[in-house]
């Protein structure tokens, strides 16, 4: 007679497990991590090549912020290659296909990243407004990127991305001459979806929009430095 | 489109636990807020098992919701990140529970001899 067994249940993705361990170590260098998400195209590195810009070279005096970035694409290490040229370190993961990261490619590329040498982490994921909601990285925040050339009406069909998210920025302003965007409907949309949701309306090229942002960024870091001490 | 990585890493749990024995039932549970579309997840499984050699007699797929804690002080249950408050109808809100995929129920077969 064959014995029918009942097993223990078995919670799948160790990735959470190890999200816990990227923050401790993102934690105990006193630094602030995003995970940025968002279409390929949006113009994620274009946005973090300015705020690298902004952050290590303050107009105003302020101190200085040092930037440290894990790029995740399919394939290649362009994007790497450009926050380089733009002064900070970075660190690539290649996918192979995988429509997004998760916690155990990002351990591994962290051992790339001088972590005590740079204060705020940017870990762009794959291309992509859904998959990438899923996984915890080890990030403090998640920051979805949507640009108007995508149209107005993203918030509303890819919500999940603008639930999860801590900000939205919103890329691409310069190009508001030449499209049909609201950006009152893409806001609203956003605030609708999660009411005290920070968006950004920000050009990157022109540099409109990106003060507020990176005083986000700043502001961010300090309330989460402050918290750690606690 | 993920999906057919985390019905192998199932497979793969399940034959760490049971080795080459028969699987006579197993039941995942997936999360609403776990990214993992149900009906995908259920069609990679059956694909993983064969590939992977995992002898999977029966199994289901199925959704668990999380748990919605409104700031007007509501609570309900959730199956997706959109639904509003039902309440007040608003999106003020912190979710508990409804990450994970996790296999519930797993019963092998022992064979004699």
């Amino acid at each position: 007679m064959a014995k029918r067994i009942e097993l223990e249940k078995i919670v799948i993705g160790k990735s959470d497990k190890i999200a816990l361990r990227n923050r401790a170590a993102i934690d105990a260098a006193g630094v602030l991590a995003l995970n940025l998400i968002g279409s390929p195209g949006c113009g994620k590195t274009t946005l973090l090549e300015q705020t690298i810009a902004r952050l290590h070279h303050p107009a105003d005096g302020r101190r200085r912020l040092s930037v440290g970035v894990i790029e995740g694409d399919v394939q290649t290490t362009i994007d790497r290659d450009r926050i380089r040229k733009a002064g900070a370190p970075a660190a690539q993961i290649e996918t192979e296909g995988a429509c997004r990261l998760d916690a155990a490619m990002v351990e591994e590329a962290l051992a790339e990243i001088p972590l005590d040498a740079i204060d705020v982490l940017v870990i762009e994921n794959v291309g992509n407004l859904i998959c990438p909601t899923g996984p915890k990285l080890g990030e403090h925040l998640k920051v979805a990127v949507i640009s108007t050339a995508e149209g107005d009406e993203k918030p509303a069909k890819y919500p999940s991305v603008i639930v999860k998210a801590d900000a939205v920025v919103v890329t691409k302003l310069d190009l508001l001459p030449h499209l049909d965007y609201d950006l009152d409907r893409a806001v609203g949309d956003c605030r609708k979806l999660k009411n005290d949701i920070k968006v950004f309306p920000l050009s990157a090229k022109t540099g409109d929009g990106m003060d507020a942002w990176t005083d986000y960024l700043r502001a961010a870091r300090k309330a989460n430095a402050a918290a750690a001490r606690r | 489109m993920h999906e057919l990585s985390i019905a192998e890493s199932i497979c793969r749990s399940v034959t760490e636990r049971v080795g080459a024995a028969r699987i006579d039932d197993m039941v995942v549970e997936v999360g609403a807020l776990s990214g993992v579309n149900r009906e995908s997840l259920e069609f990679c499984l059956g694909e993983a098992a064969r590939i992977s050699g995992v002898r999977l007699d029966r199994f289901s797929v199925e959704l668990v919701s999380a748990q919605a804690k409104c700031e007007c002080g509501n609570s309900y249950e959730a199956d997706d990140l959109i639904q509003p408050c039902p309440k007040c109808g608003g999106f003020s809100r912190s979710y508990t529970g409804g990450e994970d995929v996790v296999v519930s129920k797993l019963i092998m077969v022992e064979e004699d001899g």
